[in-house]
């Protein structure tokens, strides 16, 4: 891949990710301003509801409460993997940080606006009621599971994902 | 009328099965027919008071019990006060030979409890009718349910004990419908919803109230968007559940405090003596006649003045 090339496709995937917060922010608006707080909307009643509620925690209402922490975490995150979009190998690699990227600008935005993230998606499958999550989550999930397809797919060549010269020290090629 | 006290005095000498025991957990075992209150909590409390003395020095409730050890206990012997009637103006929406509705005035305060004798609701209605249920003690007789010192509103008073079981019941099993109208700081992003989180106890301030999924009982507050001002949001709430400062407490929690709230509110306080916060609408199922009656109240004269200044 050539140097405009890869430049190109940095751009692409930063402007997916903007696309993406946008539209995640603008459906927790839609969400906060059409649904009652916190009383479920069958869509597809056992299966799918739209409930407009608060998560403090991270997934799973993991560590909730402790939100100013959260919020620089995923500060912390959103940064380390923008940095890591300019130095990665392959598209596919990129693609998948280019979601979580979107997933943890659009949560991180919540957290530090309201203290909380804005959740309204909320499945009951098997009988199993499902945490209530958002796009950004399907963001980061989505962006999760391409990692793995290209950790899988690219075994073989990469010793490192990341090109030459990213880190200066620990960059070998045998 | 004086919350005068007297104090029994008697002794306990430690027995054989105290020995290497905490001083507390002997004398509940030990001495708890002999008190008035039999719990461990109690004893603590006197202990803690200074009211249990070994040799002459007030003993810890840590204490582990010696062989021999001579406990001299103090015990506060405490007369039950009585509430004297006082003429004080209430504002009767209703009232029959079974129950009373009154609208509350702000600052009010609904019984007589430590540190408040006079000048309660309590002591308004003993003086306003003659006979109150007397099932809830000598301090509380008639009340059923209570609303806030700041709060204004309507509350349902039993005239006899049989309205009284009645009432209680119907409040405990949320039959009783309380709307409260609140104005709350900021702008309710959603026109309606509910918040359902456990209230007790601050674990910090003692005297606050506030969501705490350790201690706090279940508390459900529906509410519903009546008019949006520049900064402020006028609501309807209603309750599922009623526990101390509920309303207050989960409009904190959801950010967006009750305005003029001292205690769980902002700084500004809109210029009212106390919470924005008026129990508007009642709806209960008489004792006797087993209808329904719908009672409401207009808001308090600060709260609509500061409405019509926002408006």
């Amino acid at each position: 891949m050539n140097t405009k090339k890869r430049i190109i496709t940095i751009i692409l995937i930063y402007t997916g990710a903007l696309l993406l917060v946008a539209l995640d922010q603008y459906t927790k608006y839609l969400s906060v301003t059409n649904l009652p707080l916190n009383q479920e909307k069958p869509i597809v009643k056992g299966f799918f509801y739209l409930t407009n509620c608060r998560n403090t925690g991270a997934a799973w209402s993991m560590f909730s409460g402790n939100v100013d922490v959260l919020a620089y975490v995923s500060l912390i995150a959103t940064i380390l993997v923008a940095v890591l979009i300019i130095f990665s190998k392959y598209p596919l690699l990129s693609a998948s940080l280019g979601l979580m990227l979107s997933g943890a600008i659009g949560n991180m935005i919540d957290r530090f606006r309201l203290g909380y993230v804005n959740d309204f998606l909320d499945f009951v499958i098997f009988g199993y009621d499902f945490p209530v999550f958002n796009i950004a989550d399907i963001c980061v999930v989505v962006g999760g599971g391409i990692m793995l397809l290209a950790v899988i797919i690219y075994r073989n060549e990469a010793q490192l994902f990341l090109r030459p010269g990213f880190m200066k020290k620990g960059v070998r090629h045998e | 009328m004086s919350d005068f006290q007297e104090k029994d005095i008697f002794e306990y000498v430690a027995e054989q099965d105290d020995v290497g025991k905490r001083t507390d957990a002997v004398l509940t075992e030990k001495c708890s027919h002999l008190l008035p209150g039999s719990s461990r909590s109690y004893i603590q409390k006197l202990i803690e008071n200074g009211g249990v003395l070994l040799d002459g020095v007030p003993v810890k409730t840590k204490y582990k019990v010696k062989p021999g050890d001579c406990f001299t206990l103090e015990i506060p012997e405490v007369r039950e006060l009585t509430v004297e009637p006082e003429n004080i103006p209430i504002d009767v929406v209703y009232e029959d030979s079974d129950i009373i509705v009154i609208n509350k005035a702000r600052g009010m305060v609904v019984h007589p409890a430590d540190g408040n004798y006079t000048g309660t609701l309590v002591n308004a209605l003993l003086y306003h009718c003659k006979d109150l249920s007397d099932i809830n003690g000598v301090r509380r007789p008639g009340i059923v349910h209570r609303i806030d010192k700041d709060t204004t509103g309507l509350l349902v008073v039993a005239k006899n004990n049989k309205a009284h079981t009645f009432l209680a019941d119907e409040i405990k099993y949320h039959k009783v419908s309380r709307i409260y109208t609140a104005l709350t700081e900021g702008l309710f992003e959603e026109n309606s919803g509910m918040v359902n989180a456990p209230v007790g106890r601050h674990p910090v301030d003692r005297k606050k109230m506030a969501v705490n999924t350790k201690n706090g009982k279940e508390a459900i507050t529906h509410f519903t968007v009546i008019e949006r001002f520049e900064n402020t949001t006028l609501v309807k709430c209603r309750l599922e559940t009623g526990r101390t400062h509920q309303i207050r407490v989960h409009m904190a929690y959801i950010g967006h405090p009750v305005a003029g709230d001292p205690v769980y509110g902002r700084k500004n306080n809109r210029g009212l003596s106390g919470q924005a916060l008026h129990a508007g609408e009642l709806t209960l199922t008489h004792p006797s006649t087993g209808e329904s009656m719908t009672f409401t109240a207009p808001l308090p004269e600060d709260f609509q003045n500061l409405l019509n200044v926002l408006k």
